[in-house]
């Protein structure tokens, strides 16, 4: 009996020391999301950008991190360099936490010398309080602790996304570095669809104070003036992306329209005076935001809008100043409260 | 550092090796090291309070211990004031680290509190209730060492979630044969307990979290099978969290050559609530019985006096669980339930068990909600849901169940149905597990080694070691 309980105690030991170090293995051959190795810019399995951003920000060559949430993932990255003249890298979280975009730009300037940020400034996560922010972060991918790369190795949810990612290699499911995460190729933009997937809110009965985002917004901003003051020499290009004019249909009848030009007021006060920061306000295209015709909702936007806002970012045409932010944001406030909202509908 | 974690793997298994090594040549020396890996345990990882809660512990030992030498004095009065004065101390520091910020509603609070500091707290009571009432001889404590206490008061295995060790338990055991010396029986029943321990907490105690946290963080969208999902997943959370980690605690004593105290014997089986602290969290319960129900009197002084005792000693319970009304209601409730069965004497027992059983799982399951919820206003609308809402299971308490797994049964083309079937397989295989008759504890006694069970341990074992990226905490290292 003795050695019958040795004989199962070893094997039961050596049986889990060789499923652990399979996977470990595995993961480290296919390494799905960059940590070992630098990926293939013709073509590469994407699945998950706060994954498999930390592996780009590690191997790429950049200059500049295009970064936000879900409205900045519809960018190609060699875009910016054209027209910025630059290296670019794109590191988007789907409904990104400002910690996670902190977490994510101190291992870019710990790893490269960022000399630019673009950054899309969605003014839903701006008004959103900080606990109600996703922190899913892997943290043992953003640092270089060979140590904790236990985390990475011995994970059955990293096997598994390796046995994906080479499935899907197999079947030459595979798009190059300047695809990953976009958007078009997967959703499609019409006005039909936008419609859609829109449901139209009931009249609030009464409307939000004008204050209401103010308090959240003010501590989402901090983080946002602590990157501008621990990178002096690093240039900010905050971007407001384009939200279609069923987004202001819906603030509308939510009441909140008031509540939100307060939040954009108050993001373009506390931004402007810093010198590295240059604020390019979309939102008050309004040949964009009412063709519905580039959305895929009431938010999202097709890759041709994309690609003439990165053009224009460098120039003046959309940039906010202290000079003529209130004017900009007035002109937009007048359109879309006096906006005939039920012709889209009619 | 926390049980679900490859590093306490590693810890383990390198104190399993090392500390018979030294404790061949000496057994100071083997006690000595199995000490230091307790400290090592204790500090790895925790952070910035993680020493400064060390030395709580350190302190407290060292004031436990002073006061019992104290009692040898051979002056009685002396004796008894430094046992006293030593249990105000440790009642005084958790009540400080733990409880300021209830008594201030909130004004003052430290903000932390000592990784099993109410563990500890009551294992020190015990020994001082020991020595103070002769239970502990006075020939043991004199035979008893600085290094054998310390390794009493910080022993790795339990010194963050318990058991509650009690010193005539322990201490003979550190000059047992076994002690440092495992055999194959050991070290097999031991690996065996793991393999369990782990899959419990891991694999079911952390899945069902899932479904309970995607409730409580949805309490307006719940429906009344959604609620009763919650409400039950809770119920086999918390046994399978806490069960698991003494399963744990035990193989890795059992691999040292130590036995620890059943403290789980298969509590949802109970006809009564009554029965259910007989089986629940066995030496806490143990503890309240000893150190305060007996003390106030027990049962020894009228009927009124014995109800008027067993609420003290639960509502005391519910404390010790958390500083809030939500577990002085918990107790308050189980308390209740006892004096009712209590008052009602034989007649209960006459029921049919089926029925005896139903209502005493439907209590237990109702209580937890009290346990569970961050405030009564919470609680209040997981019952009403459970008792008025709506139809259908919402798909926010399957959205983070298992997702790799999910994952694969999706790709195997189970498609959207994949999380309700993980569902219903986690919840099955609970329930079965929970009903099970016996322990992993008393199965470790009588345990087989076979092939089959030699693989589901190993697969069980491998599963959850490779889950541990991303695992919760152990629910009772709260505590």
């Amino acid at each position: 009996m003795k050695n019958a309980k040795k004989r199962w105690a070893v094997g039961l030991l050596a049986g889990f020391l060789s499923i652990l170090f399979f996977c470990a293995g595995t993961v480290r051959a296919v390494d799905p999301f960059f940590h070992y190795r630098t990926p293939d810019p013709e073509g590469e399995v994407w699945f998950d950008e706060r994954y498999q951003a930390a592996g780009l920000l590690r191997s790429q060559s950049y200059e500049t991190v295009l970064m936000g949430t879900s409205l900045a993932a519809n960018y190609r990255p060699f875009w910016f360099d054209v027209f910025y003249d630059t290296s670019t890298v794109k590191v988007t979280f789907p409904n990104g936490g400002f910690h996670e975009f902190t977490q994510a730009l101190d291992y870019a300037n710990a790893r490269q010398d960022v000399k630019r940020v673009i950054f899309g400034l969605d003014p839903n996560i701006l008004a959103r309080p900080a606990s109600d922010a996703p922190d899913q972060l892997p943290a043992y991918l953003y640092n270089d602790d060979p140590w904790n790369d236990t985390e990475y190795l011995f994970s059955k949810d990293v096997l598994l996304r390796a046995v994906y990612a080479v499935g899907e290699k197999a079947q030459g499911h595979t798009l190059p570095l300047q695809d990953a995460f976009l958007w078009d190729g997967t959703m499609y933009f019409s006005r039909e669809l936008a419609l859609g997937s829109y449901e139209r809110p009931e009249i609030a009965d009464t409307p939000l104070p004008a204050d209401a985002f103010l308090q959240d917004c003010d501590k989402n901003l901090a983080v946002v003036t602590s990157w501008l003051e621990a990178h002096p020499n690093t240039e900010f290009v905050f971007f407001l992306s384009p939200y279609s004019i069923l987004y202001w249909d819906k603030m509308q009848r939510l009441g909140e329209t008031e509540a939100v030009f307060s939040l954009l007021r108050r993001t373009a006060e506390t931004l402007l005076p810093y010198e590295n920061a240059d604020l390019q306000c979309f939102l008050t295209d309004t040949d964009i935001i009412c063709d519905l015709e580039n959305y895929a909702d009431h938010i999202h936007v097709a890759g041709r809008v994309t690609y003439a806002m990165s053009q224009a970012m460098p120039g003046d045409e959309y940039r906010l100043t202290e000079e003529n932010y209130r004017e900009r944001l007035d002109a937009l406030h007048a359109f879309v409260v006096n906006y005939d909202y039920e012709k889209i509908f009619a | 550092m926390g049980f679900q974690s490859l590093s306490f793997l590693l810890l383990l298994a390198l104190s399993a090796v090392f500390c018979p090594l030294a404790a061949k040549k000496s057994r100071p020396a083997g006690i000595a090291l199995l000490t230091l890996f307790s400290v090592i345990f204790y500090l790895w990882g925790l952070g910035v309070h993680a020493m400064l809660g060390l030395s709580v512990l350190a302190l407290g030992s060292l004031v436990t211990f002073a006061a019992a030498r104290e009692s040898l004095s051979g002056r009685e009065k002396p004796q008894k004031w430094a046992l006293l004065m030593a249990a105000a101390w440790h009642i005084a520091v958790l009540l400080g680290f733990k409880y300021l910020g209830f008594f201030t509603g909130g004004a003052m609070s430290l903000g932390w509190a000592p990784l099993g500091l109410s563990f500890f707290t009551f294992q020190q009571l015990w020994f001082l209730k020991e020595v103070g009432t002769g239970e502990f001889s006075r020939a043991e404590l004199r035979g008893l060492r600085g290094n054998e206490f310390a390794l009493f008061s910080l022993f790795f295995p339990t010194v963050s979630s318990g058991p509650i060790l009690r010193p005539g338990g322990f201490f003979p055991q550190l000059r047992a044969e076994k002690f440092l010396r495992p055999d194959w029986d050991d070290r097999a029943a031991g690996l065996y307990a793991i393999s369990l321990g782990m899959a419990k907490k891991v694999l079911l105690a952390d899945s069902l979290g899932a479904v309970v946290n995607g409730g409580y963080a949805h309490l307006d969208g719940l429906t009344a099978p959604g609620a009763w999902l919650v409400i039950l997943g809770y119920t086999l959370q918390l046994y399978f969290d806490f069960s698991g980690y003494c399963d744990i605690a035990t193989g890795a004593a059992r691999l040292l050559g130590l036995r620890l105290p059943v403290n789980f014997d298969s509590p949802y089986r109970s006809l009564s609530v009554g029965e259910f602290w007989k089986r629940w969290h066995i030496t806490l319960t143990t503890f309240l019985r000893e150190c305060l129900y007996f003390p106030l009197g027990g049962s020894r002084r009228g009927r009124l006096r014995t109800y008027g005792n067993i609420l003290l000693v639960f509502l005391v319970s519910g404390f010790w669980h958390g500083a809030g009304w939500t577990f002085l209601v918990w107790g308050l409730l189980h308390g209740l339930a006892q004096v009712i069965e209590r008052a009602a004497g034989a007649r209960l027992t006459r029921l049919p068990k089926a029925l005896r059983w139903t209502g005493t799982f439907l209590f237990v399951n109702l209580a937890w909600v009290f346990f569970r919820a961050p405030s009564f206003a919470a609680a209040a609308s997981v019952l009403r849901s459970a008792f008025s809402g709506g139809a259908g299971i919402p798909a926010f308490l399957t959205e983070n169940l298992l997702p790799s797994e999910t994952t694969a049964l999706s790709a195997l083309g189970l498609g959207p149905n994949a999380g309700v079937l993980l569902l219903a397989a986690v919840y099955l295989i609970a329930l079965l597990a929970a009903l099970k008759p016996g322990n992993t504890v008393r199965r470790m006694e009588t345990f087989h080694p076979t092939g089959l069970r030699g693989a589901v341990c190993c697969m069980l074992l491998a599963w959850a070691a490779l889950s541990f990226s991303g695992v919760t905490t152990f629910i009772y290292a709260n505590f």
